[in-house]
């Protein structure tokens, strides 16, 4: 039996509310996204759309293909179907040409230089920007991130798991993407952090439109500061609506439709 | 006194040939995880280049960056053309494939200049000539230029953009390409400033060797040696290594009765063999990363 058929949802819960994500509005279109890694089948068919500045979290449980989707929609991984970046499909292309379109992710284990300094991880990440432009975009991110200041001239691989997950996110906005695909951008940090860093990806969002979607295990943060969360299963996008929705603080379990 | 001192500066020019060897070992190491068994090879094929545009009239200083230009291009043309289908693959095939490369080279080299030993103008100056001087005067040269090659390569790739892309790419190949580098490039680049740094080695040996299609093989062992001390990574280590193993084959060679000149070589080899046991692992999994 399926379990997301268009038919047993609303085909609503899939899309971005009204006004956000439908029609010619919509940044990414994601249909039929299929992925795997050699025989085995991770992603069976996922179908999104992402507006312009929204903010959406993917939450499910281990396993169920949310990193894998993040790595397809990147490049890392091959998929098939369909994946328009604002007109323009990204299947089939290299890691480093979607980049070139305005696509940033932020993987999981961070994808850091260990060995390079926090400032040459960032200017690494503003290679491609004017060159009159990455001294105010650096500018930016470590107002954003002040405790990376101090550590500039530190081999990456030595700051603490937050500050690396900082500098990685901080190396991705350095690119001034379109869409930014984070993989678990709460790991590692303290709650304080974590909200901080959960503002400074609202500011991002709404500031310079750039649209977010995470994959996050805190299902509570996730869900009070996106505007619509979706729950990744078995390889499918199985239920989604606007944030608040499902209530916070309620595992995301609890809305599984029923097998 | 003077003879040992003599000895230890023609052992420094000697281990500066076998560190500049080294040295493009660890670079094509350090991009696509490759040990480069043709290495040598390539850097005989440019000593040859030199030697034909010297023979055409250039003077020796002109020859060399002309050298380097050629080396440097058709380092990333052979990466891009051949190697690049191999990478990334951890079993056999990169060494099938670069030894085969050696085989290759070595072979066309002997068919167009045929397997004759020529002998290769010395670019230094004999002008302060008088007895052994002479030589010591040239040992110094080599320091020199390898040396200053050594100082560019550090400046390009600590103060440059594409010095700091290559250091990238270098750490973390799948992180760069997210960063938006095109690391194909890159990683042909790599394989380019390895030929030209060889090519260096190659040039500054010819004349101590005479010219010829086998003339690299010994110097190769050599520079094995050292980059196996640097764990193929470490460029440092593999400088001070090639370094210390020309002062050691030539103190070896004049005052170690049983070694001779026949016996030399087991130095490198040793140095090999002890190292391996020594790091109780392969090599390449020791080793500083991120040192240039």
């Amino acid at each position: 039996m399926t379990v997301n058929g268009p038919g047993d949802h609303p085909r609503s819960l899939f899309e971005a509310p009204p006004g956000t994500g439908n029609g010619p509005a919509a940044l990414l279109r994601v249909h039929g996204l299929r992925a795997g890694y050699g025989p085995a089948r991770v992603l069976h068919g996922v179908d999104l759309e992402l507006a312009a500045g929204e903010m959406v979290a993917v939450l499910g449980p281990n396993g169920a293909g949310k990193t894998t989707m993040l790595r397809a929609l990147s490049g890392l991984v091959r998929g098939r179907g369909s994946v328009l970046l604002d007109g323009t499909e990204l299947l089939g292309r290299a890691p480093e040409e979607i980049v070139r379109l305005g696509v940033a992710h932020v993987p999981e284990g961070r994808g850091l230089f260990a060995p390079l300094t926090v400032e040459e991880n960032l200017r690494i990440g503003a290679h491609l920007r004017p060159a009159a432009e990455r001294a105010e975009d650096m500018r930016r991110v470590l107002a954003w991130f002040p405790v990376l200041r101090a550590h500039l001239s530190q081999p990456a691989g030595s700051l603490s798991g937050g500050e690396q997950q900082m500098l990685a996110v901080g190396r991705a906005l350095m690119t001034r993407p379109r869409l930014l695909l984070l993989d678990e951008p709460s790991r590692g940090l303290a709650p304080v952090a974590t909200r901080r860093m959960f503002d400074v990806l609202r500011a991002v969002g709404s500031h310079d439109r750039v649209a977010m979607l995470l994959v996050e295990q805190d299902a509570r943060l996730a869900l009070e500061f996106t505007s619509r969360a979706l729950v990744m299963e078995s390889g499918r996008l199985t239920v989604g609506g606007p944030a608040g929705w499902p209530q916070a603080g309620r595992r995301p379990s609890l809305f599984r439709p029923g097998r | 006194m003077a003879g040992l001192l003599l000895q230890i500066v023609q052992g420094l020019s000697l281990g500066a040939v076998y560190a500049g060897l080294a040295l493009a070992l660890v670079l094509v190491h350090r991009f696509n995880g490759i040990v480069n068994f043709a290495q040598g090879e390539l850097a005989m094929l440019s000593a040859y280049v030199a030697w034909q545009l010297l023979d055409a009239g250039l003077p020796f200083w002109a020859a060399l960056p002309v050298t380097l230009a050629v080396s440097l291009v058709g380092g990333m043309l052979v990466e891009r053309s051949i190697i690049r289908r191999v990478e990334g693959d951890r079993e056999l095939a990169p060494v099938a494939v670069t030894v085969g490369l050696m085989v290759f080279v070595n072979a066309a080299a002997g068919l167009v200049w045929s397997f004759a030993v020529r002998s290769f103008p010395n670019p230094f100056p004999a002008a302060l000539s008088f007895g052994s001087a002479q030589s010591g005067f040239s040992a110094l040269g080599v320091l020199g230029v390898v040396a200053v090659m050594m100082l560019l390569l550090h400046a390009f790739f600590r103060h440059t953009g594409a010095g700091l892309i290559m250091r990238a790419v270098a750490a973390d190949p799948v992180a760069a390409r997210l960063s938006g580098v095109r690391v194909g490039r890159v990683l042909g680049l790599g394989w380019g400033l390895a030929a030209a740094v060889g090519a260096i080695a190659g040039i500054l040996v010819a004349p101590l060797l005479f010219l010829e299609p086998n003339m690299m093989g010994g110097v190769l062992v050599y520079a094995f040696a050292a980059a196996v001390v640097g764990g193929f990574r470490d460029p440092v280590a593999a400088v001070v290594a090639g370094l210390g193993l020309g002062v050691a084959e030539t103190l070896a060679g004049t005052y170690v009765a049983f070694v001779g000149a026949d016996l030399k070589v087991i130095v490198p080899l040793l140095v090999i063999v002890a190292v391996l046991v020594l790091r109780r692992g392969p090599a390449g999994t020791a080793g500083t990363a991120g040192q240039w």
